[in-house]
């Protein structure tokens, strides 16, 4: 029971013999009451004796929709107007006193709402009893939902609601409640238009001062900071998507061979800042100069996470380029990405149009055809080789340069004054309150914000990683979040200038593969993909990943290595089967198998939520022992996968799985150290 | 670290049958989840053959109503909440195909609102409890297609708030409770991409307090109940880690009355049958072994779930 001590259980008999007869006595008006509403007795004693019965429990719908029932009987016969305001005067004291005893019931302040439709009560009377009960329990979320209800009754504008919650934050600067009805007003306003885009600006920048107050006066308190992190996105982060990144990047080429499979269609791939729908011909326009094609091309947009409407990758196939060009010749496509509008994220249109220009070559590329006989690759980390890459790293993008455009828009003058006020605020606390833990977040989250924006790069990331830094000490409770803001900190510092120095760069001897290495590097967090589109080897082993998210956005990869990390389900291998050219994974002592729960197993669609594919769940093979849905799921889209190195994890020792595994993916040749292929 | 007493939740939750005390009656309107608490926690330890399955069979259909509806129990109203309880039972005991599925997923899509939203039963309250109940249940029917899925999806939606977080209703606060029928609702949809995942996860992680415990609101005491409803929300959107799971192991296995058996909402309170399922649940997601694994979403155990959509 909520809040109540626990008493011992061996009380006195007559004690218990008390308890019983209680219970026993409540029964029988309950019987009586649930006898009533059957056979429909609407007798004042009847009605009485359900008044007392709501009285000892409030809980009981049942009795609140005898009520219902009751009253509409009552009102349908009774046409004087002071005898049908009494009935309901009635009920509103009936709820009255169910609320004294538990000021939490559902169904008492449902009845209260229904009864207040009938429109013959006070609704001056109902604001008042509503403010004592808001004094007395501030929180109280049922009270604040029974605000709304009056207010959206009494026609009460957002500003006069407004006012109310400004009083409430005055009695108290902790009452969350109020900083969240604050935030959906607001919203409100500005989404209905109230509030024009100019004065949204001037609204923010004073609720920026009243927010200040609250956490100068309590810093340890979590309402303030939570607006504050509000306030925060209304001012930098735009909801609505913009272009971060483009393949190949502008300007550059796309060379296409018929005669290698893996290169005979033309990709194109755009990256959008949020997951977005809408990407087609007419939204993204491809037009060409050249003279004796086409003008305009039609090509088919797909997302690369191909079973979601929405996607923050989308890539064009054009399939018939052989038939344009031939050998020696080039096209230059004009590509517009938001010509007609359509290109939408869950929360707003695209933001802006971005042009860009694709040469199209039809080559003889260095790339020679798929062996018949594929040959196990051996890892980076299982060769000797030392030496490090040597070459231009613009062999490793196949481009000169990696594609790293900044496409956002610079700040305006408002958003920097507003976040170095902030900043500054911040820090001024930080010199008063040296451990408080969430100005120091707020700080570092501040700094990334203006970093992201700011034209010249970098000047906050060292205070911003000690700032993580301390955080880990202050509130190690959060330690893997902090962790992973540390990780995503690092991987921006690595990938940022990437091809400026070819430190991370290794070049396979038995191969000749170019390797991209970020291993040994505690990531645990990794982001900014759109730097590394065309990456083909990737090695990320010995890091600390538990999500491989985003990692679809690599669809060039043709090998992955993220063995020893700590990858707890073949569900985490989700992103890996959106990889189309994907023919070796390592995912050696990682900790498959290991864990009973599975925290990506609604992170994509399966039949658990009612959008699987249903081949996929045809394909489930019973006879071999326990079914491994994941299997199919995961490794059955991975469709030219040659070669899984899957030693060190728990699961790979289950034969069930493996025989799954054998007939999931018929591709495969190589299962750990065992030629597996049926040739 | 203590133990989980398995033994005497057992026969705590054995015993909860024969209880004539005043609490037994102050609850008999809501017998239906009761019994799904107390099943779904035998479950989890392994003893749920020790109940009475044909008896609590033969009490579940008295339970049925014309409209298809199930009451909380015999002699009382049909209401959204006790049928889909009654059809995890069904499915705890594999008897899905024991009663009559479009009958009951008539019940469910004839509470569906024009703006998607579910009303609990026929006087039309309102609650985005009651859309995880309706989408939970007729997944479990496979009777989706019975409701306008899109436009659930989107009532949802409207009640996200600042926090990324999710009220009972456009403007409602946040409160953890109700994060988890929104995700659970929305997971089971296939639609988590509507949930903002790191602003979400953030505000759910800051709900736990210096004891380990998790509180359901900012500000507010903790409660085992919230063991439930903030950790499977964190499952589901992949961000469990970032919470402090043996603080958390800790204050759970505290919380249970080893003498008498049952857990409750804080150390030291008296015991209940929902605090003891949302305390053996919450166990089950931090992979306590000995129990055994729980879905996140449909709020029964794994082998449960995957027997009803892998087989």
């Amino acid at each position: 029971m909520h809040g109540r001590p626990r008493v011992t259980q061996t009380c006195d008999p007559a004690r218990q013999k008390h308890e019983e007869e209680k219970a026993a006595k409540f029964q029988a008006l309950l019987r009586q009451v649930l006898h009533n509403h059957r056979h429909r007795i609407f007798s004042k004693e009847a009605l009485l004796q359900n008044a007392k019965l709501l009285e000892l429990n409030p809980e009981l719908y049942t009795a609140w929709n005898y009520r219902k029932v009751a009253v509409t009987h009552l009102l349908e016969s009774q046409l004087d107007e002071a005898i049908r305001k009494s009935i309901v005067d009635n009920e509103l004291e009936v709820v009255e006193r169910a609320l004294m005893r538990n000021y939490k019931s559902y169904g008492a302040w449902h009845h209260r709402k229904w009864v207040l439709h009938f429109g013959l009560s006070n609704l001056d009377k109902e604001y008042r009893l509503l403010d004592k009960l808001l004094t007395s329990d501030a929180r109280n979320f049922h009270g604040w939902a029974y605000r709304r209800f009056l207010a959206g009754i009494s026609k009460a504008t957002e500003e006069q609601e407004l006012q109310y919650t400004i009083k409430k934050i005055n009695e108290n600067f902790s009452n969350y409640s109020a900083w969240h009805s604050r935030s959906t007003l607001l919203s409100k306003q500005l989404q209905n238009n109230i509030i024009e885009k100019d004065t949204w600006l001037k609204v923010l920048t004073e609720e920026y001062d009243l927010v200040q107050q609250a956490f100068f006066t309590e810093p340890d308190d979590q309402s303030g900071w939570f607006y504050l992190l509000w306030l925060l996105s209304q001012t930098v982060f735009p909801s609505r998507p913009f272009v971060t990144g483009f393949w190949p990047p502008n300007g550059h080429s796309n060379l296409f061979d018929p005669n290698v499979p893996s290169m005979a269609n033309c990709n194109i791939l755009i990256f959008f800042s949020l997951p977005v729908c809408g990407v087609n011909s007419e939204t993204v326009s491809m037009s060409s100069s050249s003279e004796g094609l086409n003008s305009e091309f039609k090509v088919s947009w797909i997302s690369i996470t191909d079973d979601s409407q929405f996607s923050k990758g989308w890539r064009a196939e054009l399939t018939d380029c052989n038939k344009c060009l031939e050998a020696g010749m080039s096209l230059t496509l004009n590509v517009q990405v938001g010509a007609k509008p359509g290109i939408t994220s869950r929360h707003g249109p695209l933001l802006g149009v971005h042009n860009l220009t694709v040469n199209i070559e039809l080559g003889s590329s260095s790339c020679s055809a798929p062996e018949k006989h594929y040959s196990r690759i051996t890892w980076p980390e299982e060769c000797k080789q030392t030496s490090k890459f040597e070459d231009s790293p613009n062999d490793i993008f196949g481009c000169p340069s990696l594609p790293l455009q900044r496409h956002l828009e610079p700040l305006s003058e408002w958003q920097e004054k507003t976040l170095t006020n902030q900043i500054n605020t911040c820090r001024e606390l930080l010199e008063l309150e040296n451990d408080s833990k969430w100005a120091m977040l707020m700080l570092a989250r501040l700094l990334v914000a203006y970093d992201q924006f700011a034209s010249s790069s970098e000047h906050g990331m060292d205070e911003v990683q000690q700032l993580y830094k301390r955080l880990l000490e202050v509130d190690p409770t959060h330690q893997y979040y902090y962790n992973e803001q540390l990780s995503l900190i690092r991987f921006h510092q690595i990938t940022v200038d990437l091809h400026e120095s070819s430190e991370h760069f290794w070049r396979s001897d038995q191969t000749q593969n170019l390797w991209v290495r970020f291993n040994h590097l505690s990531l645990s967090k990794l982001g900014y993909f759109e730097r590394l589109t065309g990456v083909q080897n990737l090695d990320l082993s010995k890091n600390k990943l538990q999500s491989l998210e985003g990692i679809e956005m690599l669809q060039f990869l043709v090998n992955l290595d993220v063995s020893n990390n700590h990858l707890t389900s073949i569900t985490a291998l989700r992103p890996v089967s959106h990889l189309p050219k994907l023919q070796a994974l390592n995912i050696k002592w990682n900790e498959i198998g290991k864990h009973m729960i599975d925290k990506n197993r609604y992170l994509f669609p399966t039949v658990l939520n009612n959008s699987a594919k249903k081949h996929l769940k045809n394909n489930l093979n019973k006879e071999e022992g326990p079914v491994h849905w994941e299997v199919y799921e995961i490794f059955g889209r991975m469709l030219v996968l040659r070669q899984l190195d899957i030693h060190g994890n728990p699961i790979s020792e289950n034969e069930a799985f493996r025989s799954n595994l054998l007939l999931a993916v018929p591709s495969l040749v190589w299962l750990d150290a065992e030629n597996v292929s049926t040739e | 670290m203590g133990e989980l007493t398995i033994t005497k939740h057992v026969e705590y939750i054995k015993s909860l049958d024969k209880r004539k005390d005043l609490e037994t009656a102050l609850t008999e309107h809501l017998r239906m989840s009761g019994a799904y608490w107390g099943l779904t926690s035998m479950d989890l330890m392994g003893h749920l053959s020790e109940m009475d399955k044909e008896a609590i069979m033969v009490w579940l259909f008295k339970c049925q109503h014309d409209s298809g509806g199930f009451s909380g129990n015999v002699d009382h109203d049909p209401h959204i909440l006790y049928t889909l309880s009654a059809v995890q039972i069904l499915a705890l005991y594999d008897e899905l195909d024991a009663i009559d599925k479009e009958k009951v997923a008539a019940y469910i899509s004839g509470l569906q609102q024009e703006d998607g939203s579910f009303a609990g039963d026929e006087w039309g309250e309102v609650d985005t409890r009651f859309s995880y109940c309706a989408i939970c249940c007729l997944s479990l029917l496979k009777r989706l297609d019975k409701i306008n899925i899109r436009k659930a999806v989107e009532y949802i939606a409207s009640c996200k708030n600042f926090d990324g977080g999710f009220g009972c209703n456009p403007g409602g606060e946040s409160h953890a409770g109700q994060i988890f029928c929104c995700v659970g609702a929305l997971a089971i949809a296939g639609a988590l991409d509507l949930v903002d995942k790191d602003l979400l996860g953030w505000w759910l992680c800051e709900r736990q307090v210096p004891s380990g415990g998790l509180n359901g609101r900012p500000e507010k005491l903790p409660d085992v109940c919230y063991s439930w409803w903030v950790l499977s929300s964190l499952v589901m959107i992949d961000r469990v880690h970032w919470i402090n799971k043996d603080k958390l192991k800790q204050f759970i296995l505290d919380c249970q009355d080893k003498e008498h058996g049952g857990i409750s909402d804080r150390p030291e309170d008296a015991v209940d049958v929902f605090h003891t399922y949302f305390g053996v649940a919450g166990l089950s997601l931090l992979e306590y072994e000995g129990l055994r694994p729980i879905d996140p979403a449909y709020a029964l155990p794994v082998d449960v779930v995957d027997r009803i959509f892998y087989s």
